[in-house]
């Protein structure tokens, strides 16, 4: 398993950041190269662990986004949208095993980001001050 | 025990006016934003003093109009107009108050001013006039 944890180099150009916003779309963006040769690992994936504050830490809920790696560059784009408020722990990982996804989770992983965490909550209310009225 | 909910109207400026019944009143809002972009509404409301409350509502010339609000990190200065307000169910005399309020916004936050509005009747007075007499 350690091994092929180091087939493929992934590489993120563009995290998520710190803190979102509940269903607002995020993109990661970056490539993933088959070390020691050209072009790019059949699969890419954003492993999502979403932890809500009042639930102990092992009611975990795991998904996965498929991303689309470009030939050759390996260059991809995974779009994260979140649909609860919560700490989230999204990881990029390429695999060359599709159809274990999602059911039995990413087996095997050839390659493995870092972890970006994301805080997710709820859009901001706005604040409006009404200054002066004039009627006609 | 009588529990009474109050909720706070700041006082802003605004110029008085005089409208008969059969007509309706425009209002120009003038206001600051903060906030993420939003679609909120306005809304304004004929009201009067009474022994109970300050801003006593009058139903039927209630208006309300959406805005979209673009977003802003400061306060940015923007106005809405809010057009047609009936003013048919309001009886004919003087002091009449006016309140506004937002909607989806943070809370309920609402102004007003007292005693700008006079409504008067679209029906003369009577008038009685003598104009001459005869002794029989």
């Amino acid at each position: 398993m350690t091994e092929l944890g180091e087939i493929v180099a992934i590489e993120i150009t563009e995290p998520l950041p710190a803190a979102g916003v509940v269903a607002s779309t995020y993109k990661i963006k970056g490539s993933a190269k088959v070390l020691k040769k050209v072009g790019s690992p059949p699969w890419v994936y954003a492993e999502v662990r979403m932890k809500e504050w009042y639930k102990p830490e092992i009611a975990e809920e795991v998904s996965y986004e498929r991303g689309f790696p470009v030939p050759i560059t390996g260059d991809f784009s995974i779009e994260f949208k979140p649909e609860k408020e919560g700490d989230y722990e999204v990881t990029v990982v390429a695999t060359p095993a599709p159809l274990s996804l999602p059911v039995i989770g990413l087996f095997p992983t050839t390659g493995k980001s870092d972890v970006m965490k994301i805080a997710v909550g709820k859009a901001p209310l706005g604040i409006i001050n009404v200054k002066s009225l004039a009627l006609s | 025990m009588v529990n009474e909910i109050v909720r706070l109207v700041s006082q802003i400026p605004c110029n008085s006016i005089i409208k008969k019944q059969n007509q309706t009143m425009s209002l120009r809002v003038n206001y600051t934003y903060q906030g993420p972009a939003k679609r909120a509404r306005l809304g304004a409301v004929v009201t009067q003093e009474t022994f109970y409350q300050e801003f006593d509502e009058i139903g039927s010339t209630r208006k309300e109009v959406y805005v979209n609000l673009p977003e802003s990190p400061t306060p940015v200065p923007s106005y809405t107009n809010i057009t047609g307000m009936p003013l048919a169910g309001c009886d004919p005399k003087p002091d009449y108050g006016l309140k506004v309020y937002a909607l989806d916004l943070d809370g309920k936050p609402e102004w007003g001013c007292k005693g700008i509005l006079t409504v008067e009747s679209v029906i003369a007075a009577p008038e009685l006039q003598v104009t001459s007499l005869s002794v029989s």
